[in-house]
């Protein structure tokens, strides 16, 4: 059971009372703090086990600053894993297969390059329960002016020991551009395109921390816990969407890690702000307890689930447009070299009424590659 | 001496009725030269019938060089004055009256009304039955003025022996009583100013004595009495309406300079009228607000802080009441109907003996006490809320009521908000006020009250909220003689909020959260002689919390209910005070208040292990105790200390030392305090704040008392001042003692402050320098706040400029101004960005080590009232106010989320834009 009375209450006001008082701000860099940063999961899957090791940044930079030439190794009661440092520099992977095993407790140890020592507090694999439903409703948010599908996940554990649960999801969406184009112009000539570039798949991965205790609960289940709430601004919605919710059992402490770190990193600008202070992690520095290392390391199975939304699940009356600039205009063939050369993309030939035209849009409206991928996923329905 | 100059002109009106023929029938005739004037008079009374009345002083040294040949009296006169300020007035008794720089005319009243109204427009006829009005008001003042009233009886008079006389000082036409009204003789110099009943008790010498009296926003007065014996005097003051411009009486305000109070500060319903209103309402949390020593995190936020206290540190007082959440709609406006209140007194030091259980002021509300004498009604819409007050006689002059609502009507606003925000939500709020006095008798008054403020909104249809306040207070008030008197007081105080939510049907729930706590107390005040003034008593209050309780809701929820343990605790107090006036210039008060504080079963109290770190992890056990098992005790002597030097009539010196003690506190982990904050009570682990401040100030006044500056510094320390430990869970809670820490804090500053309380211009200039700072060094692990060093509080802000002025153009036109600046108050800046989870973190470390930027705002208001017939039905004003004229967009925080994988800064602003109200006041 999540209290966010406060943030509820801060909302209220934020709208009440704010809706233009908010501007960007770009923070200045103080007092510096060069921090190690370890993030690391565990889980029973066929994943390789995989250790990203970093340094902080300044807060006016957005460098990642990967920590390489470190010795890392996970040990569980019996055998030590000794990880190799991957292409990516700061990621270090077991090459084999752990066979991480529920129940079982395991902990990292690090060396860094210079000599400091590191360890994770010993942790021991739990096990996620099944993800019962993820479900979705469509919903109309008036106090933002939106319309969308509100995604919802529902789970239980029928031996009620897990009690707390942390959610992240994939999500992958199919979209169309406005214009599909059939033909293009190569050095003055039309071609006939051969690679469709009006459908594209576009993905993304959850970004916001969504957890939930059932501690509250005499039953521990999850009921229509609200992940995300997908709106029709976006491109989403256009043609189909699917998300893949991957749910985590987390313990007592990682659930309070990762309550501390959204309420500190996502849950500020209200009225009612909490007071940011040192999240701690669960890794330290074996001979200086005072050193603060940022991230975690934690162990359970995971639980995955699909679904597929299509815009036929969307009342009829709703049209997720995307694309609202978008318009083609129609040229004579002669000028298809200028239009070409101020960057318009051709769409088709349009034969009537005669004499011919060329039907041109901006590349924009057209190649659905410029941010997505024309090549259908595996998983594709 | 001038102030009384209209008084004397119509005085002498009343009994020289006629104008006088006869001075052209004294002729007179002499040579002088060098003489002094007793001389002149003497010879000139030898020559004619007439009598010189004047002040010697007047003449002593004025010399007459002048030949006079059967001249006329009137013109000798002019003639031997024309060099001088003297002037001479005859009346009909051939009386010669003096007079310094002014002249008295024998064609009054009616010419010297007109005379002082040059300006005005003749045919404004209604200022002129408001100036007949007034005239009769102060004809009758006149009177009792000069009046001689005999106390006691004749035959018992013994001379030279001290004697006192009591009473009640009192409006003139509502007849409700004056707080802080002085009463004193001038020679010698003994004075007192009345209580919160308008009572006074005086011990002067027998015999013919003047007593003056004077209170602020009321015309000065005095009264003749012969005292031979104990006895009793009402005064009715009149309120000093200054509707002509010519006659603005300045009187002595020197009751700063005079008395003996440091660190206290008190606005008035007239000067809340001065202050620009925001969004429409006149409040006084804000008005408190712009005083120097007074901060808050910022713009809206829940919570005053002063002199670097905490927000729970504040003794909030209404009719004795405790209010346990002062505000209205999250700390937008404060729940005090502006229309019920008489003053507000902000005691930021020097805190008497008879306050306690607040470690940094003392805010006592003053309620009006219902007009005596006639129905009256008042009221006002602005564009947030109405407000409607109602008070008249029960039994004329004996028994009154007043009862006063205000509600909003916002939700309308919020559906109208252009972004189509809040369709579902809304915000409600209302207030209700009622009290009864009634003075039985000469010797008993009792009075009634009771006060109820609620706050209902909700989010979305989904949760839904409301939080209350609720008090009464029952008191009588006893004289058992003139010099002692006591008032026995029951009262109620209460504070709840509840949450509940019912959209998704499995986690439907019920919070609810409640403190009550009753107080029954007597206070006593003892005048054994002229130079002491004792006040002593007891009080007792018990508290009664509900944690908290967390309940199903509906018949498919799923929730465990979640009942915390109630809390009991009894804090008493006995408590002494004597001021005492050694000599006219030096005067002392000492205070000595002793709490004691009883943590009481039933409860569980956990045991964790000794010499180590309170954690869940070290708990190794519970004790249970019974009904009303005492589970721990607390108690100190509180010092309460003030002197008070006077170098001379302009200025004096000031010197206090008070400790105080508190026994609750308030949880909460937000920098700004919200609703759904609570309330804990001293135990095992939490222990009692103790605070302790000396202040020193020097007051001086100007231009005949009509500036008032001052200069105060203090310092302050508190001890177990609460914090929390990083993840702390507050609410619902059954193990709190583990998420608290305990540090010290440390505030020090100096405040200037210049005020102007008459005149077309008036208002303050206040300027503070403060540091307010923390420091949190517990023993273990996570018990540490920036490595122990002391950090500032939240609302630290070193620099504070307030002006707030009013400019009174004519009777009905007045134009307000507010002026604010004060240094950006201290956040928490992140050190550090990481990547963790594919997503950018922000890592915070030392706190408060950065500002925003820096304050500033500008406020402006116009004040129409309509006219001043008297005789008219109702009366009317209207208030055009903008709220932050300049549209500054002053941060109320910096802050950083993580958004779609990036850190991103914002800049949060309250009323970033200019906000314009229109109010509507109205009086019938």
């Amino acid at each position: 059971m999540n209290y966010k009375f406060i943030n509820i209450l801060n909302l209220f006001i934020l709208v009440l009372l704010l809706s233009n008082c908010v501007k960007e701000f770009d923070p200045p860099s103080l007092g510096y703090e060069n921090l190690l940063v370890v993030d690391a999961f565990l889980s029973d899957g066929e994943e390789p086990f995989e250790v990203k090791l970093s340094r902080s940044t300044p807060v006016d930079t957005s460098a990642f600053i990967p920590e390489s030439g470190a010795s890392i190794s996970l040990s569980d009661e019996s055998e030590k894993y000794f990880l190799v440092e991957s292409d990516v520099q700061g990621v270090y992977v077991y090459p084999g297969n752990i066979n991480a095993q529920i129940g079982k407790s395991y902990q990292i140890h690090i060396q860094t390059k210079t000599g400091n020592q590191y360890e994770s507090s010993v942790v021991a694999m739990r096990e996620t329960p099944e993800i019962d439903s993820v479900t979705f409703r469509y919903e109309e948010r008036s106090s933002v002016g939106l319309t969308g599908v509100q995604i919802y996940v529902n789970t239980h554990d029928p031996e009620n020991g897990t009690w707390y649960y942390r959610w992240e999801w994939d999500e992958t969406w199919k979209f169309r551009t406005p214009y599909n184009s059939n033909i293009y112009c190569d050095e003055g000539k039309i071609k006939p395109r051969e690679e469709q570039i009006n459908t594209c798949w576009k993905s993304g991965k959850s970004t916001s921390i969504k957890f939930f205790n059932s501690k509250n609960l005499m039953k521990d289940i999850v009921a229509d816990y609200p992940l995300l709430y997908v709106d029709t601004n976006t491109d989403r919605l256009i043609s189909k969407y699917s998300i893949n919710v991957k749910q985590y059992a987390l313990s007592e402490e990682s659930y309070n890690y990762w309550k501390e770190l959204q309420k500190i990193t996502e849950n500020l600008g209200t009225l009612f702000d909490p007071q940011p202070t040192i999240i701690k992690g669960n890794v330290y520095n074996v001979s200086d307890e005072k050193e603060i290392v940022l991230g975690y390391f934690d162990a359970s199975s995971v639980q995955e689930d699909r679904i597929f939304i299509r815009r036929g699940d969307l009342p009829s009356t709703i049209f997720p447009n995307y694309y609202p600039f978008c318009e083609d205009s129609l040229v004579s063939p002669d000028r298809v070299e200028e239009m070409v050369e101020q960057g318009w993309w051709l769409i088709e030939l349009q034969p009537l009424p005669p004499p011919p035209v060329i039907r041109f849009s901006s590349r924009y409206c057209i190649d659905c590659t410029l941010d997505g991928t024309n090549v259908e996923p595996d998983f594709w329905e | 001496m001038n102030k009384l100059l209209p008084f004397i002109f119509i005085f002498i009106n009343l009994i020289s009725t006629k104008s006088i023929s006869q001075n052209s029938d004294l002729i007179v005739s002499g040579k002088y030269e060098n003489t002094p004037f007793n001389l002149f008079v003497k010879d000139i009374e030898r020559q004619i019938p007439v009598e010189f009345m004047y002040h010697p002083q007047m003449a002593d040294s004025i010399y007459i060089t002048a030949i006079f040949n059967k001249e006329s009296l009137n013109n000798a006169l002019t003639r031997v004055f024309r060099e001088t300020q003297l002037h001479f007035f005859i009346n009909e008794y051939n009386q010669i009256i003096l007079t310094q720089g002014y002249e008295i005319r024998a064609d009054l009243p009616i010419n010297f009304f007109d005379r002082s109204n040059e300006n005005m427009i003749v045919t404004d006829f209604q200022a002129f039955d408001f100036m007949k009005e007034e005239e009769k008001k102060v004809k009758l003042q006149n009177t009792l003025e000069n009046r001689v009233v005999e106390i006691g009886n004749r035959t018992r008079l013994v001379d030279g022996k001290y004697t006192n006389l009591a009473g009640y000082i009192r409006d003139s036409q509502t007849g409700e009583p004056l707080v802080g009204a002085l009463i004193y003789i001038d020679d010698p110099r003994i004075g007192v100013a009345t209580d919160q009943f308008g009572y006074y008790s005086l011990t002067i010498p027998n015999g013919e004595q003047e007593l003056l009296l004077k209170c602020i926003g009321y015309k000065d007065t005095k009264r003749q009495v012969i005292l031979y014996q104990e006895g009793k005097l009402d005064i009715e003051l009149i309120e000093d309406v200054i509707p002509l411009k010519e006659v603005i009486i300045e009187s002595e305000k020197d009751v700063n300079i005079a008395g003996m109070q440091m660190g206290l500060d008190k606005i008035d319903a007239q000067s809340m009228k001065k202050v620009p209103p925001i969004l429409g309402e006149v409040d006084v949390l804000k008005i408190i607000l712009t005083l120097p020593g007074v901060q808050s995190i910022g713009e809206g936020a829940n919570g005053i802080n002063v002199r670097g206290g905490t927000a729970d540190q504040n003794l909030m007082l209404i009719n004795d009441a405790i209010v346990y959440n002062p505000t209205h709609l999250f700390g937008f406006f404060s729940s005090f109907n502006p229309d019920i209140i008489k003053s507000v007194e902000l005691y930021k030091g020097g805190i008497p003996a008879q306050y306690g259980g607040r470690i940094s002021s003392v805010l006592e509300v003053q309620t009006k006490e219902g007009n005596n004498k006639k129905f009256v009604g008042s009221g006002g819409i602005s564009p947030v809320t109405a407000r409607l007050t109602f008070e008249g006689p029960i039994a004329k002059d004996k028994a009154s009521y007043i009862i006063g609502a205000r509600s909003t009507y916002s939700d309308w606003i919020l559906k109208k908000l252009p972004n189509a925000s809040l369709k579902n939500s809304t915000a409600s709020f209302y207030d209700f006020f009622g009290k009864i006095s009634y003075d039985i008798n000469d010797k008993n008054s009792i009075y009634m009250a009771g006060y109820y403020s609620n706050d209902d909104f909700s989010f979305n249809s989904d949760t839904i909220y409301n939080y209350t306040n609720q008090n009464a207070s029952l008191q009588w008030k006893h004289i058992f003689n003139n010099k002692l008197y006591g008032v026995f007081s029951g009262v109620y105080s209460g504070y709840n909020y509840a949450v509940s939510s019912t959209k998704n049907e499995v986690n439907a729930f019920d919070m609810n959260y409640s403190i009550k706590n009753l107080n029954a107390k007597i206070d006593f005040s003892y005048f054994p002689n002229s130079k002491h003034k004792i006040d002593f008593g007891i009080s007792s209050i018990y508290y009664g919390l509900e944690p908290g309780t967390l309940k199903q809701n509906g018949n498919n929820s799923l929730i465990t209910d979640i009942i915390l343990e109630n809390e009991q605790g009894l804090e008493s107090a006995v408590y002494l005070g004597d001021k005492y006036d050694i000599s006219p210039r030096l005067a002392l008060n000492f205070g000595l208040r002793y709490s004691f504080y009883n943590y009481l079963g039933p409860q569980t109290v956990n045991k964790y292990a000794p010499d180590g770190p309170i954690e869940e992890g070290t708990k190794i056990g519970e004790t249970t105790y019974g009904e009303r098992e005492n589970i721990q005790t607390y108690q100190g002597p509180e010092i309460r200390f003030s002197a008070r030097y006077s170098m001379n009539d302009e200025s004096s010196l000031k010197l206090s030392y008070n400790r105080m003690r508190q026994y609750i506190h308030m949880l909460s982990n937000t920098t700004s305090i919200s609703p759904t904050d609570i309330w804990k009570l001293s135990d095992t682990y939490v222990k009692p704040q103790v605070g302790d401040q000396v202040s020193l100030g020097i007051y001086r006044n100007f231009k005949n008392n009509t500036i008032e500056g001052s200069i105060e510094g203090y310092y302050k320390t508190i001890e177990d001042i609460l914090d929390f430990k990083s993840g702390a869970q507050l609410v619902l809670n059954d193990h709190v003692e583990t998420d608290i820490v305990s540090g010290m804090g440390k505030s020090y500053g100096i405040e200037f402050l210049l005020k102007k309380k008459t005149g077309k211009l008036n208002g303050w200039v206040s300027y503070t320098y403060s540091r307010a700072l923390i420091k949190v060094d517990g023993q273990y692990n996570g018990e540490t706040i920036n490595n122990g060093e002391f950090f500032p509080a939240s609302y630290d802000k070193p620099h504070d400029f307030t002006v707030i002025s009013n400019w009174k153009f004519s009777r009905r036109f007045s134009v307000s101004g507010n002026l604010t600046y004060s240094t950006g108050r201290p956040i928490t800046y992140p050190v550090a960005k990481y990547n963790f989870g594919g997503t950018e973190r922000l890592h915070y470390s030392e706190r408060n080590q950065f500002r925003i930027p820096d304050y500033f705002r500008l406020d402006l208001s116009i004040s129409l009232e309509g006219n001043h017939k008297v005789k008219k039905l109702n009366h009317s004003s209207w208030t055009f106010a903008i709220y932050n004229v300049t549209g500054r967009d002053n941060a109320y925080s910096i802050y950083f989320v993580s958004e779609n994988g990036k850190v991103k800064g914002y800049k949060l602003s309250i009323f970033a834009e200019a906000i314009p109200t229109i109010t509507y006041n109205f009086r019938f």
